[in-house]
């Protein structure tokens, strides 16, 4: 097998989810001229972000073999702690974020415990935990909040520099913490053994339980980031904000090219995914779609893209057994 | 070399998934004990009509998850089945008798319908149950916003009145409740049913053994479709509305109930009658919870708090029962 | 033209030709010896004629009629029963209801579990077993019992073709002995028997006929008797095999490497050894004894009580990165589930039981590894184009010999070996014995467990048999004999 067959095989399928939102903008643009305008184009990509950097912890879950549904109200509950922290005027903000980011890494480690040390199924654990968040920020927050996030949260999710917000930027540094540690650390050399096989990596000597439950941990950790971002981009938080995330996390992930039975595919993926999906989010807004059918276009679209990949995915690998 | 099969508790001959139950009895007999002492007013047959009658929604569709998890599968679209079914009943249901049966019949082939295709998904092409099923209610829930803008609607008078008739203080859906135990106890001991927890614990092997575990995993899928489509008509009848948003909240506790029923996650272990008692259990927790009162929120966190529970638990047993 | 056929047979995964235009007959009363290397077919061929796979041409027929071979279940109603080499047991059902699990009945009328006792019960009679018990649920049995539900699972309904997959692999000595008089019966009643088995004096003491297959088709038929080992070896591999197994060589040193010391747990009942620099140590016995639990404990991948000295130093094997942190590392029983990340490149297996080795500053060092790689692939003369290439697409042979890349470079001093010839062509076999006389050779040691006494009786300087959970027997020099062995197996004393 030649070099880049090889490299084409590995990284094809996130180079073609590139290609392929290269192509939806590029359409669109020529269809809707204001589609690709400077400040419209600013606007997509802090979405994108914001989905992106949600996405994170699910890419690792998914990585693992797991899935996590609790992105929703892990979101909610750090876009919440940001909104109502602003008013304690004497902590220093940096602080204030980075006990919210710890809140929502401990969160998530509640899954990651369950899930890798007692052998509880995701799904039902990330539901769980899921359902006890909503309940508890409904019940801490009486339904109703006013504050203000701190400024830094505004400044990082509206402002740019050169036309690009910093949110973009700090998605975009994080796309390239999270490509080092999946490709050239332990850690990432691990989450991708463990998703294909648990055995193996404890018969290598690797504490698989560790790097299972902290990638649940990641999870919680990046929701939270997401979440107060979000904040920062609509000025205030409430309710529910989170819950179109649970479909978007996955979504973002599917779409990038990672195997929903774990062990491959590339955060990159994600990255394009999460810019699909914000794209295509802007086309069906633009095209006055009710509710309902907006629904049922962004399923619709989804449903195919996991079924067209796992479709790949399974002649892959059916081809070398 | 031959030992005999060490008894772990003190039971008769007892099966796996039989034990489990065993536990969620003893729930359930405790927690009828507390709401006997804080509340006798609710021990009583009218009550218990009503309770059944309330729940019977989320049992019916547990009935179908309870399949769908005994294959190995989960089917997080049956809170959509019942929105669509919930929002075409009360649009477009007839008034004549025979139209009424003839439009059930046909809700609940749609409900067919949309497991069959879960399961064709699934099993053709190799896809986690979990996503397809999670997209395919996505769009369930699109659909039935488009049949249904908001909550509101009526269902046939005659309908709601069959459904809600009752027989002195029994109310039809405890008569419905006695035949869903008697026809489990008929059918789990068909070659069907055994082929079922055959797949759900391990699916190459039955195939080795000439199970077709296409067609199971497809039939499962199919029927928990039908059973979420009859929760959707029951919730109809019992409420007098269609709400197209609302039974969406009804997947988590039909994975509740399953599981508490003693249904494990992992396929292959579990049945009927725990589902049952497990749709009581989470009744009579929240009547307490109300009874206390305790705000709604809070009694979601509990839910969810009693969900991570039990899977905690059953899923320690299980890993102790494995490792041995 | 024979009673049983099959003709052409062809199928291809891939680029990967498994079957090229083979052939396959056998007339009723045969007991057909079918033998190969890894990778040359049989196992295809099998799941073809048992309908789990589809040949690409080919037919098959029995008594002159096509056979329809296209389900699993359209070949069982054929009259065609395969025990499969991997156990596809329903394990939380119990042995009667296993046992009839393929019964096509759909009725409501309720087969209770009394009624399956009974007839498993009288089957049990038929076949003469009389150590199961029809009622006990499958995961309380040992393993070897499990491979015996399996073989009586096939005889429980009418058929003309019986195929055993490596069906005496897991079983006992006395189990093994069972199942050929079960076949001597079986064929004298007119049954068609074909015989699969990596074990020569198997196929040697009871088929009436052997076939060899090699790079997917049959080269050579031959009548009981009639080819020595030998030749039989010969046909297998398509070239001349000189000295199966290496010289025997004293390398053992008198310090101790490794003292156990009443090791106990549920399976075991009290292990002690000491281990030496240079020394190849045997573990012998039948399977099901104990040796997995062994294996593990001293790998800390099984809880235990008692003591466990590494090169004098008292440890507590809690995880295996502390067995492999202090120098000890195993190659596992099972290559699948244990050994290898099937999708995950060569490179990427070989480093990943030693990763921290090439961290630096909290990243991996590539450069390194390669290196690493590069040098294990060239050791064990590991055939793959590139380090980059998944390990699925090798030999099972070449994925062996990557299991003991990844343990070896972990530069462990005393290498754990459970049964690592099982599966594997005699080439690679004997590459791995001279790879164990090497690693003794650099004053480090191994303890050997294998279901085969021959390599135990060739390759070992002691030999200890375990039975049922602990030490039978210490076997020294002269003493290490293929009958000693088998003796102290079967729980009696040594010659």
């Amino acid at each position: 097998m030649s070099k880049s067959k090889l490299f084409m095989e590995k990284n094809g399928t996130t180079i073609s989810r590139y290609f392929i939102v290269i192509m939806l903008f590029m359409i669109i643009s020529i269809l809707r001229p204001g589609f690709s305008s400077g400040s419209h184009v600013k606007v997509l990509l802090l979405e994108a972000a914001i989905i992106g950097i949600a996405a994170i912890g699910q890419t690792f879950v998914i990585l693992t073999g797991g899935i996590d549904m609790s992105v929703p109200w892990l979101f909610t509950a750090g876009a919440m702690a940001a909104y109502v922290s602003g008013r304690m005027e004497n902590v220093n903000s940096i602080l204030i974020i980075l006990g919210i980011l710890l809140g929502g890494f401990a969160l998530g480690m509640i899954n990651g415990v369950a899930v890798a040390y007692l052998g509880v199924p995701s799904i039902v654990m990330t539901i769980g935990l899921n359902t006890i968040l909503q309940g508890s920020v409904t019940g801490l927050t009486s339904g109703a909040v006013n504050g203000a996030a701190p400024n830094i949260i505004y400044t990082l999710a509206t402002g740019s520099i050169f036309n690009i917000s910093y949110g973009f930027i700090l998605w975009m540094g994080l796309t390239a913490i999270v490509m080092l540690i999946l490709r050239k650390t332990k850690y990432g050399r691990s989450l991708y053994a463990l998703g294909n096989s648990r055995g193996v990596v404890y018969f290598s000597g690797i504490k698989r339980q560790r790097v299972e439950a902290l990638a649940y941990g990641v999870s919680g950790l990046f929701a939270a980031l997401a979440g107060m971002l979000m904040v920062g981009k609509t000025g205030s938080a409430y309710l529910g904000m989170g819950n179109p995330f649970q479909f978007e996390s996955i979504a973002a992930v599917a779409l990038g090219g990672v195997s929903m039975a774990g062990g491959s595919g590339s955060y990159m993926g994600t990255v394009a995914g999460s810019m699909t999906i914000a794209v295509l989010l802007a086309v069906l807004t633009a095209l006055n779609l009710s509710p309902a059918l907006q629904q049922i276009f962004y399923g619709l679209i989804l449903f195919v893209a996991i079924l067209a990949a796992t479709i790949q995915n399974n002649r892959k690998m059916s081809s070398k057994l | 070399m031959f030992k005999k099969e060490p008894n772990r508790l003190p039971l008769p001959n007892i099966t796996p998934d039989g034990k489990r139950m065993f536990i969620s009895l003893i729930i359930l007999a405790v927690l009828l004990i507390a709401t006997g002492i804080v509340m006798p007013s609710m021990i009583s047959i009218s009550r218990f009509s009503s309770i059944t009658n309330g729940q019977l929604t989320v049992l019916l569709a547990s009935l179908g998850q309870t399949l769908v998890l005994l294959i190995g599968g989960i089917d997080l679209s049956v809170g959509g089945v019942i929105c669509i079914i919930n929002s075409l009943a009360a649009v477009a249901m007839p008034e004549s008798g025979l139209g009424i049966i003839l439009f059930c019949l046909g809700c609940v082939a749609i409900g067919l319908a949309i497991g069959g295709f879960n399961g064709f998904i699934v099993t053709k092409f190799n896809v986690q149950p979990f996503i397809v099923t999670f997209t395919v209610n996505y769009i369930l829930l699109g659909i039935s916003q488009l049949i249904l803008g908001r909550d509101g609607g009526a269902p046939a008078k005659a309908f709601t009145k069959v459904l809600m008739a009752s027989f002195g203080p029994v109310s039809l859906g405890v008569i419905l409740v006695v035949f869903i135990i008697v026809m489990w106890t008929l059918l789990r001991r068909t070659k069907f049913i055994r082929d079922v927890f055959a797949v759900g614990t391990n699916a190459k092997a039955s195939a080795m053994n000439g199970i077709n575990v296409v067609k199971v995993k497809l039939i499962a899928f199919a029927i928990s479709g039908g059973c979420a489509a009859l929760a959707g008509l029951w919730r109809t009848a019992q409420l007098g509305s269609g709400s197209p948003t609302a039974g969406n909240a009804l997947t988590t506790p039909t994975l509740t109930i399953a599981v508490i029923g003693g249904t494990s996650m992992m396929g292959g272990i579990g049945g009927m009658y725990g589902t049952v008692v497990g749709a009581y259990i989470l009744r009579i927790i929240s009547d307490l919870l109300t009874f206390l009162g305790t705000k709604s929120f809070w009694s979601t966190v509990f839910q969810g708090i009693f969900l991570v529970a039990t899977v905690v638990v059953c899923s320690v047993i299980d890993r102790k029962n494995r490792s041995k | 033209m024979a009673d049983f056929e099959m003709r052409g047979i062809s199928k291809s995964f891939g680029n990967v030709h498994a079957l090229v235009d083979a052939d396959f007959s056998a007339n009723k009363g045969d007991i057909m010896g079918l033998l190969g290397e890894n990778g040359a077919g049989k196992s295809t061929l099998i799941k073809v004629l048992a309908g789990v796979v589809k040949a690409d041409s080919g037919e098959v027929e029995l008594f002159g009629k096509p056979v329809d071979h296209t389900t699993p279940k359209a070949a069982m109603r054929a009259g065609i029963r395969v025990v499969h080499q991997e156990l596809s047991l329903v394990r939380s059902a119990t042995v009667a209801e296993n046992i009839f699990i393929t019964e096509d009945e759909k009725t409501f009328t309720r087969k209770t579990l009394k009624d399956l006792n009974k007839r498993a019960q009288e089957l049990f009679e038929k076949i003469d077993v009389d150590d199961l018990d029809p009622s006990a649920y499958v995961n309380t049995l040992p393993l070897a019992s499990c491979q015996k539900i399996e073989i009586i699972k096939a005889l429980a309904f009418d058929f003309d073709v019986l195929v055993l997959d490596e069906a005496t692999s897991a079983l006992t000595e006395k189990d093994a002995e069972w199942l050929f008089n079960l076949m001597e019966k079986l064929a004298a009643q007119g049954k068609i028997l074909i015989f699969i088995s990596h074990r020569l004096q198997e196929v040697n003491r009871i088929c009436t006929r052997i076939i060899v297959y090699r790079n997917g088709t049959d080269v050579k038929v031959a009548d009981k008797g009639e080819l020595s080992t030998d030749e039989i070896v010969t046909e297998m591999l398509g070239r001349k095999m000189s000295g199966y197994y290496p010289e025997k060589e004293n390398l053992m040193q008198d310090t101790v490497v490794l003292h156990v010391e009443d090791i106990r747990n549920e399976t075991l009942n009290g292990i002690s050894f000491d281990l030496h620099a240079g020394e190849i140590l045997g573990v012998g016995g039948l399977s099901g004894q104990g040796q997995t639990a062994l294996f593990e404990a001293l790998y800390g991948a099984a809880k235990y009580t008692g003591a466990i000295e590494v090169g004098g130093k008292k440890t507590r094997m809690t995880h295996p990165s502390v067995a492999l942190a202090n120098g000890i590392a195993l190659v596992p029983e099972d290559r699948a589930n244990q050994g290898l990340v099937l999708p995950l490149s060569v490179k990427e297996n070989i480093s990943l039981a030693s990763l921290s080795e090439f961290v630096k500053g909290g990243l991996l060092n590539f450069k390194a590894e390669n290196a690493a790689v590069d040098e294990m692939i060239k050791e064990l003369q590991i055939k793959t184009d590139t380090p980059e290439v998944p390990v699925v697409n090798l030999s099972g042979g070449n994925q062996q010999k990557v299991v003991l890349a990844k343990q070896l470079l972990a530069k462990p001093d005393i290498l754990l070996m459970y049964d690592i010839t099982r599966g594997v062509d005699v080439g690679t076999k004997r590459e791995m014995f001279n790879l164990m006389v090497e690693h003794c050779r650099k004053g480090k040691a191994v303890l050997f467990f294998s279901t085969d006494t021959e390599e135990l009786t060739h390759m070992c300087n002691s030999v200890y048999v375990m039975y049922e959970g602990r030490f039978k027997a210490h076997l020294k020099d002269d003493e290490i004999t293929a009958e000693n062995i088998i003796r102290a197996s079967v729980g009696e004393s040594a010659v």
